[in-house]
């Protein structure tokens, strides 16, 4: 471990080679930075990780479930375990794709679920993320990376091998793969914030990067126009595009990003579209607190992973509480991702506090609130003092959804930037460490 | 009973020529409890189309004409049996019609106007649209052109004027907001150049249709094309393509109707 705390320079010079980077909109400008690594890895031992596993895989399936009943009969909207109003008035929620059933029957393909491990050591779910969850690159490269420069580090410790990720994707891509066509990438392209690991992931699992004019859709079928404009049969789409960009003639008309009819081709079962159009639903922060619920409703299970304790103002009870506990609180508009819209009622002043309070009266369905969980810090290497701090950290796990539900070694551990901040997303500042997962004795 | 046939076709065009150009198009009717659809047809001179149904069970036609092109023509027609009665059944209405979409998000004009209507607690839904037909006809003047394709509900009342898609989407706002499910329903009616509006409610097990820019309830004469939670999802023809934007649209729509027996047997 000392050598790979010696080598950090290396290490970020080899990552700053290999492009490691992501890309940030400031005022409306792009700029692209590179992701900041701290050597120091995040380490579940495991028997930890053994109940993590199967923890994150009860969600995943649970939530599976829920998208399916979500986009067809709606048995457990009709069966009162969730409010319509959490379904109908929810921006992720698509009428387009009513009773269009995947492949496979499978909505969730790639999930990224973040995590907190609070003081007490218990983990604690704070987003699913099942439309385009990113990140799954960088753990792999630090990991090729570290290998490299201090490969001793890895003789001494007994960790699970994470730069399989791309081969479970790749088979998991296989597995739906409609007419064995070809799979490919398709990204936003070079001005999204997570171009780097859709064209590193292109490599990795042998697909094709494909970019909007790249797919035409004929007869219902997806085709990759090669460069000479001949045609192959696309069966796979591993897409990075937000679905209201994935087809200007099904939704927002005026994007350039998307390919124009995939949805009658998705809605025929010719092409595998992954993960689903639609998904946002289960991504809306009102129903991120209905996911334990969701796992006793569809799967008769006792829910193994906590959420955040989370209330709802739209219901009157948890309004009274969290308009009378609001400066302790942690309040989140539920259509917002990526750290925006997060208001920490302990740094609001008396008249802000007002504000929003009266926000929430106005409008209850739009918010959350939940406790702040004093999660654990975790080391990291600083520039100034003895060298070392403390910061708070979560995780992002993976959890491929294919033949069967599998969660990946590994993951994407964040810290935050600023010693006593709670925000770890990469577009507010912030590092990323390796996540080590401890072989089975 | 009405036998109704109609000619309907789109021209559009391209003052230079485009290419890769893909279109979904939602002029085709289909078969429901008011109407029976005898004969249809649908062609695109160039392309090769495909059909299907949307996820709100409308038919909708796709398709693609990727080489060079510098007009495009939708040709569609048809023989529809229309019911004396204007009723589709459903035991339970989608209860996303209930929720603002769009086209049809409320304002605070719109919220205060409600409120004078006059709308009872006891109100059946047929009398609760009645009465906020009378409100659209109030605040609202019929004026062709005068709003675009993009005109919100709330945009077209501010200006107090319109035409069937605002009136229809009016209509939608209000009767969601006092709790009756309201639907955008588009089609064709008779002595009309272009495609028309309405709206379809839903009263006891089943869809009925009231027409707000004619300021009636709905029997026969009506072709609906589409049904959705607005026009958003009711586009007749929606495309894009590789090109000069500058275009030409040209529409043309004939409509017949009879009276139509049955009853009479083989050899009268």
């Amino acid at each position: 471990m000392e050598t790979l705390i010696d080598q950090r320079d290396a290490v970020n010079q080899w990552l700053a080679r290999y492009g490691v980077r992501f890309g940030v909109y400031k005022g409306g400008v792009f700029h692209e930075q590179l992701f900041p690594f701290d050597p120091v890895p995040r380490v579940i031992p495991a028997a930890e990780w053994r109940f993590l596993e199967k923890g994150l895989t009860q969600r995943a399936r649970a939530l599976n479930e829920f998208l399916l009943d979500i986009y067809s009969a709606k048995r457990i909207v009709r069966d009162g375990v969730i409010a319509e109003e959490f379904i109908y008035a929810a921006k992720g929620y698509l009428p387009q794709c009513e009773n269009i059933i995947p492949t496979g029957k499978v909505y969730n393909h790639i999930s990224g679920i973040d995590l907190v491990q609070a003081n007490d050591g218990a983990w604690v779910v704070l987003e699913d993320n099942l439309r385009i969850p990113s990140g799954a690159s960088y753990p792999i490269i630090a990991r090729t990376v570290t290998r490299k420069v201090s490969p001793a580090t890895f003789e001494h410790h007994e960790i699970a091998d994470n730069r399989n990720y791309p081969a479970l994707l790749q088979l998991m891509l296989d597995h739906f793969n409609v007419g064995n066509g070809l799979t490919v990438i398709f990204t936003p392209g070079r001005y999204n914030s997570a171009f780097f690991e859709h064209s590193f992931l292109a490599e990795k699992t042998g697909a094709t990067l494909a970019f909007a004019g790249d797919l035409v859709v004929e007869d219902d079928t997806v085709f990759y126009k090669g460069l000479f404009n001949e045609r192959q049969r696309v069966g796979a789409i591993y897409r990075r595009v937000a679905d209201e960009f994935l087809d200007p003639l099904a939704f927002d008309r005026h994007s350039l990003l998307g390919v124009p009819n995939l949805m009658r081709a998705y809605a025929k079962g010719n092409v595998a579209v992954i993960n689903a159009p639609g998904n946002g639903i289960a991504d809306d922060k009102g129903i991120g607190y209905f996911v334990p619920k969701m796992i006793e409703y569809y799967l008769a299970e006792k829910p193994l992973l906590p959420n955040a304790p989370t209330y709802l103002p739209f219901y009157p009870d948890d309004r009274k509480y969290v308009l009378a506990n609001l400066a302790k609180l942690v309040v989140k508009d539920v259509a917002e991702a990526g750290g925006y819209g997060v208001l920490f009622g302990r740094d609001l002043d008396a008249t802000q506090l007002d504000d929003l309070a009266r926000l929430i009266a106005a409008e209850p369905r739009r918010w959350i609130a939940q406790e702040v969980i004093e999660f654990r810090d975790l080391e990291v290497l600083t520039s100034d003092g003895d060298g070392r701090g403390k910061r708070k950290a979560d995780l992002r796990a993976f959890v491929l959804y294919g033949d069967e539900v599998k969660v990946w070694k590994s993951g994407l551990t964040r810290y935050a930037f600023h010693p006593h901040s709670y925000v770890v997303n990469s577009s507010q500042g912030g590092g990323f460490k390796d996540t080590w997962v401890e072989k089975e004795e | 009973m009405k036998y109704a046939t109609y000619n309907y076709s789109i021209r559009v065009d391209f003052l230079r020529p485009v290419h890769s150009h893909f279109f979904l198009l939602r002029c085709t009717p289909s078969h429901n409890a008011a109407q029976h659809v005898v004969r249809e047809k649908c062609r695109v001179d160039g392309a090769r189309l495909t059909r299907g149904k949307d996820s709100f069970g409308n038919l909708v036609h796709s398709g693609a004409w990727v080489t060079a092109h510098d007009s495009f023509e939708v040709q569609t027609s048809g023989e529809v049996q229309l019911m004396n009665e204007y009723r589709l059944p459903d035991a339970a209405p989608n209860r996303l019609y209930l929720y603002p979409s769009a086209y049809t998000q409320p304002d605070k004009k719109m919220t205060q106007l409600l409120k004078t209507a006059a709308i009872e607690k006891a109100d059946a839904p047929t009398v609760v649209v009645e009465k906020l037909c009378a409100l659209v006809r109030r605040e609202m003047d019929y004026a062709a052109n005068s709003t675009t394709n993009a005109t919100t509900a709330a945009a077209a009342l501010a200006e107090g004027r319109g035409v069937c898609q605002d009136f229809a989407h009016l209509l939608i706002a209000w009767a969601r907001l006092a709790g009756v499910p309201a639907r955008y329903a588009v089609g064709f009616i008779e002595g009309e150049g272009n495609t028309h509006a309405w709206v379809e409610f839903y009263d006891a097990n089943g869809w009925r249709g009231v027409d707000p820019t004619h300021n009636r309830f709905i029997d026969t004469g009506y072709i609906k094309l589409a049904h959705g939670r607005d026009y958003e999802d009711c586009s007749i023809e929606r495309g894009v393509f590789a090109g000069a934007a500058e275009q030409k649209l040209t529409v043309n729509l004939s409509v017949g109707m009879r009276d139509y027996f049955l009853g009479w047997g083989n050899g009268n």
